[in-house]
């Protein structure tokens, strides 16, 4: 086997639009990085700035290696992908009981490698072949077997991480994957529902009127009644399970879902981030205070503000035209992809370009979410913007994916 | 190329999450639009108060000046060290800095700190009046200690010449218990408010407008830079030019140092009081720098109750003082005229009791039984009239109300009626031999020495009724213009200029015929009328009272003088009246 076997570096298929606007939004993240890293009286502190560059570097050729590789290679290895990705989501776990450091990340001398960031690629890798090949039909339930194994394997490993927010991500990929995929409605509801009867299951009330609603879909849609009673019962066992699972885990992700209803609740503890997010972003007005001008990011009140809360640095100084700028720019970009999938010559492509675009959309609502207050605080970054080498690694490598389904 | 060739994903489902991805990006540019647009202003000024912290600047309290313009009350600079507790939280070595510097431990400051607490961002005094050694050592160095700062901070300080506590008052921190009542106007905790007296009284006229230091700082409270970002300045307290003579006040304490006692001297055509003592007084200064418990252990428990104002809380029997009451009650009526006679043997018999006189008078007419003091001749008149005219005419001359002195919690007395009697002993279970007691003023007749001087100022302008007062002019300071505040003056109904000279003529036989009881109040010269009274008291030798005025056209001044257990009237308290106004006479004229 030749180099060229695997890739082909078919510079002639990218979608420069796509990248063009991408390099965009690094610029903005560049911008804001520097405002975010000068404070008053002690100047820029440019090692954030170099460092991100080196990150976009490094992206650079994460995007070339995931664009170029050849999608034959990728089917014809996604098991062996899938495997080894498994492999170092589980090693950090082993590292962390012999040395009781933390279990996301594997420390190679001067890198650290987060496996479940690559994991997000392999995932959609995977899928994407599981569903162009399958050789069961969506209208039959058990289509999703096979694939909802492949998913909640890696999703168990990172939840137990603790990272309610990779998890979350890796369920979104798969649910649009399938969605898109075209399994049956009644199937994809039955799947949702008890994650829906878990939140229902915090007021006995609500419980017991979505008790109804499952109730009256299940007995709608099937005709076998041992099948729709068995499914009713496990929905009402997994309602009453909650409560007790709520019990057992930490209590700072109690804390945080809790204090995502009410931030006010805790104004100097877990809320403190969301207040002063939503200050720094109200107090932007239409056309924000100006490049560095921002009081909020400059007099430290804002939190992480490099990372997860760069967008209220952006907010805060750019305002509301600023914010509609780049809201602009990832919806036109998301609008295109999707336009690459409907276009896509194989149902492979299509699936890597849904998937991508899925991952990148779901990390964008997460992390503006949770700046405007509207999602819990899971210290998700802001895909292109945010500083963060392994994070932009990521980003640009689904990129990648989605240009790599697009081309040829 | 690969086994798949066509794309069989569903155009309607990539379509579906395409269109749910666009719904979501309405909802954050809906929320963005919220919170940047429809909220802006409240986030904006959120974002303000994050970055600017604002520090009080304590008003100055108005100044206080005797009648001639001489300091009573007054401000020295004193600075104060502070602390941040947000700030000195995070930088704990401020503290052994703290410590260094002043020579006090670090646990009593932490101390401190927490008394003096009102949160955690508001500034806490760990010490007071810091020496201007230590103040410039903190200062020069201020950057080295993160948390602490030296604050000025004006004190109050109290003429040294008079111990006159219970008219001027006092400042201290308000009370945690009380706060609630002071919080919306304006006060904060740790404010130093007027207790008692003038400083009370006065708090809105005094107490100034708190002025603002904001300045810029970062998340930890830290300041970015010396000078301020804004300031406004406090407006001072303004001026008080008070109707005490600081020369007569400090005599008239000096005179009844010795006593517990009360005197007022008071001109009796305005009601402007230059002299007002309750002895023994007690000095503002030391509640101002804030009392150790020993201190005040030691002036609570003080036996002669420095802190009681017996000007305006002590309410005595009044004794013989009382007597022109029923004398005009009875002209006026004409239950008698003033050549009426009665015949004093020295014991008048009611019922199965006998009630004394001090001498056996013999028989007199009104004139004599005003200027011997006769008891019977007054027994006899109160039984032809009874008691209802008398009430009346006591209530007509102030008794039973306050006389609405500029002094906090004034006292009304008790004047006696028919009502008091029947509420007090049950109807039908008192007795005409009460009457005879409290026509001389004793029984259940109370007054305050603030209520004699105001019937002293009747007598002598014959039915004028001032308000005495302590305010003589008020300076405002924001406007640079004075005012002079007006007491209301009533007129004494119903009693007739030939009645008032009836009484005024016993009166002047009191003080200047050689047989008058208060003869040695007399004061050649200033053509005086008066009154003694003794009061017996149940608790010890009986009450000195005496009361007069000078006639002379141009010192209208009337003057009281009250002493627990001074023994007769005539014994203590008649000199000290007459040698108050002899003094203030020739302080008037130099």
């Amino acid at each position: 086997m030749r180099f060229k076997d695997f890739f082909d570096l078919k510079l002639s298929e990218i979608d420069f639009p796509s990248l063009i606007l991408v390099f965009v939004l690094t610029a903005c993240g560049l911008v804001a990085i520097y405002s975010a890293s000068s404070f008053v009286g002690s100047g820029a502190n440019m090692q954030y700035f170099w460092k991100q560059m080196l990150g976009i570097a490094g992206g650079l050729a994460m995007f070339v290696m995931l664009f170029s590789v050849r999608k034959s290679f990728l089917l014809s290895y996604a098991e062996v992908l899938y495997i080894t990705g498994i492999i170092l989501v589980i090693i950090p776990f082993i590292l962390s009981m012999v040395t009781s450091g933390t279990n996301r990340w594997i420390t190679l001398g001067a890198f650290q490698i987060q496996p479940s960031e690559y994991m997000k690629f392999i995932l959609i890798i995977m899928l994407a072949k599981i569903f162009s090949e399958s050789r069961r039909s969506p209208q039959n339930p058990g289509y999703v077997l096979y694939p909802l194994a492949v998913l909640l394997l890696p999703a168990a490993l990172v939840f137990l991480q603790p990272d309610l927010g990779t998890t979350f991500i890796y369920i979104v990929i798969f649910a649009a994957m399938l969605f898109a995929s075209g399994y049956k409605l009644y199937y994809i509801f039955l799947i949702i529902a008890p994650f829906i009867t878990i939140l229902a299951a915090f007021n006995s009330w609500i419980f017991f009127a979505w008790g109804i609603i499952v109730a009256l879909v299940i007995f709608l849609n099937n005709k076998n009644i041992i099948f729709s009673v068995i499914m009713f019962l496990l929905n009402i066992l997994v309602g009453i399970m909650t409560p007790f699972f709520w019990n057992a885990i930490k209590p700072y992700q109690q804390q945080r879902i809790l204090t995502m209803l009410n931030p006010h609740l805790d104004p100097m503890g877990a809320g403190y981030q969301v207040i002063q997010s939503q200050i720094a972003i109200g107090s932007g007005g239409l056309h924000g205070k100006g490049f560095l001008q921002g009081t909020q990011s400059h007099l430290h009140f804002l939190p992480e503000q490099h990372t997860d809360f760069i967008f209220s640095v952006i907010s805060e100084e750019f305002g509301f035209i600023g914010v509609s700028v780049i809201l602009f720019i990832f919806c036109f970009l998301i609008l295109r992809w999707f336009r690459m999938a409907l276009n896509a010559r194989s149902t492979f492509s299509a699936m890597l370009i849904i998937g991508g675009t899925t991952a990148l959309m779901a990390h964008l609502f997460i992390n503006v979410g949770m700046t405007v207050g509207l999602l819990p605080v899971t210290g998700k970054p802001l895909p292109f913007i945010s500083y963060g080498g392994s994070f932009l690694l990521t980003c640009f490598g689904l990129v990648g994916l989605v240009l790599n389904g697009n081309a040829e | 190329m690969h086994r798949e060739s066509k794309n069989l994903t569903s155009k309607y489902r990539v379509l579906t999450i395409l269109i749910l991805s666009l719904l979501t990006f309405v909802v954050l540019v809906v929320r963005f639009f919220d919170l940047q647009i429809i909220h802006y202003s409240a986030y904006r000024s959120e974002a303000v108060g994050n970055m600017l912290n604002r520090v009080d600047i304590a008003a100055p309290r108005g100044l206080v000046y005797d009648r001639k313009g001489r300091k009573l009350i007054y401000n020295v600079p004193c600075y104060n060290l502070v602390v941040y507790p947000h700030i000195i939280k995070q930088n704990p070595g401020t503290w052994e800095k703290l410590e260094a510097v002043t020579g006090e431990t670090a646990e009593k400051l932490k101390k401190e700190m927490e008394r003096n607490q009102y949160g955690a961002y508001r500034q806490a005094v760990v010490l007071r009046n810091i020496d201007f050694k230590v103040n410039t050592m903190i200062n020069e160095d201020i950057q080295n200690y993160p948390g602490a700062e030296v604050v000025f901070s004006p004190i109050r300080e109290y003429t040294d010449d008079i111990k006159s506590g219970n008219i001027l008052g006092y400042t201290a921190q308000i009370l945690k218990r009380d706060f609630y009542r002071y919080r919306q106007r304006g006060y904060k905790l740790g404010d130093f408010i007027g207790f008692d007296g003038i400083e009370k009284q006065y708090e809105d006229l005094l107490r100034g407008e708190r002025g603002y230091r904001y300045k810029q700082v970062n998340a930890v409270g830290k300041p970015l830079s010396d000078q301020a970002y804004e300031q406004i300045n406090p407006v001072p307290g303004n001026a008080l030019y008070l109707t005490v003579d600081l020369d007569l006040q400090a005599y008239a304490e000096t005179l009844l140092a010795d006593h517990n006692a009360a005197a007022i001297v008071m001109n009796y055509k305005n009601g402007e009081i230059v002299a007002a003592v309750s002895s023994p007084g007690y000095d503002p200064d030391m509640f101002t720098e804030g009392l150790t418990s020993t201190q005040w252990d030691s002036i609570v428990q003080d036996k002669r109750i420095p802190l009681f104002n017996r000007l305006i809380r002590g309410q005595y029997p009044p004794g013989s003082i009382y007597k022109m009451v029923a004398a005009a009650a009875a002209l006026e009526e004409q239950t008698i005229t003033p050549s009426t006679e009665f015949e004093c043997t020295g014991v008048f018999s009611l019922g199965d009791r006998e009630y004394k006189c001090a001498h056996v008078h013999g028989i007199e007419d009104l004139n004599d039984a005003i200027a011997h003091s006769c008891n019977i001749y007054f027994y006899n008149v109160i039984l032809k009239q009874g008691i209802d005219d008398w009430s009346d005419y006591a209530k007509r001359m102030g008794f039973g109300s306050p006389t609405g002195v500029d002094l906090p919690r004034e006292l009304a007395g008790i004047s006696p009626d028919r009502d008091f009697l029947d509420r007090r002993y049950g109807k039908r279970k008192w007795w005409k031999g009460m009457w005879l007691n409290m026509v001389i003023g004793q029984g259940d007749v109370l007054v305050t020495p603030m209520q004699v001087i105001r019937y002293t100022g009747i007598l002598a302008t014959h039915g004028k009724m001032v308000t005495p007062h302590f305010l003589r002019s008020v300076h405002y300071t924001e406007q640079d213009s004075s005012e002079n505040p007006e007491f209301p003056v009533h007129d004494v109904e119903g009693i007739s200029e030939a009645t008032w000279r009836e009484i005024a003529s016993g009166m002047k036989n009191a003080v200047q015929d050689s047989r008058g009881t208060g003869r040695t109040a007399n004061v050649p010269g200033l053509d005086m009328c008066g009154k003694t009274g003794t009061a017996q008291n149940p608790h010890g030798e009986a009450h000195g009272w005496f009361l007069g005025y000078s006639r002379k056209k141009d010192f209208p001044y009337a003057v009281t003088v009250f002493v627990e257990h001074g023994i007769a009237g005539s014994d203590i308290a008649a000199p000290v009246a007459g040698q108050l106004l002899k003094a203030y006479y020739h302080m008037r004229n130099e």
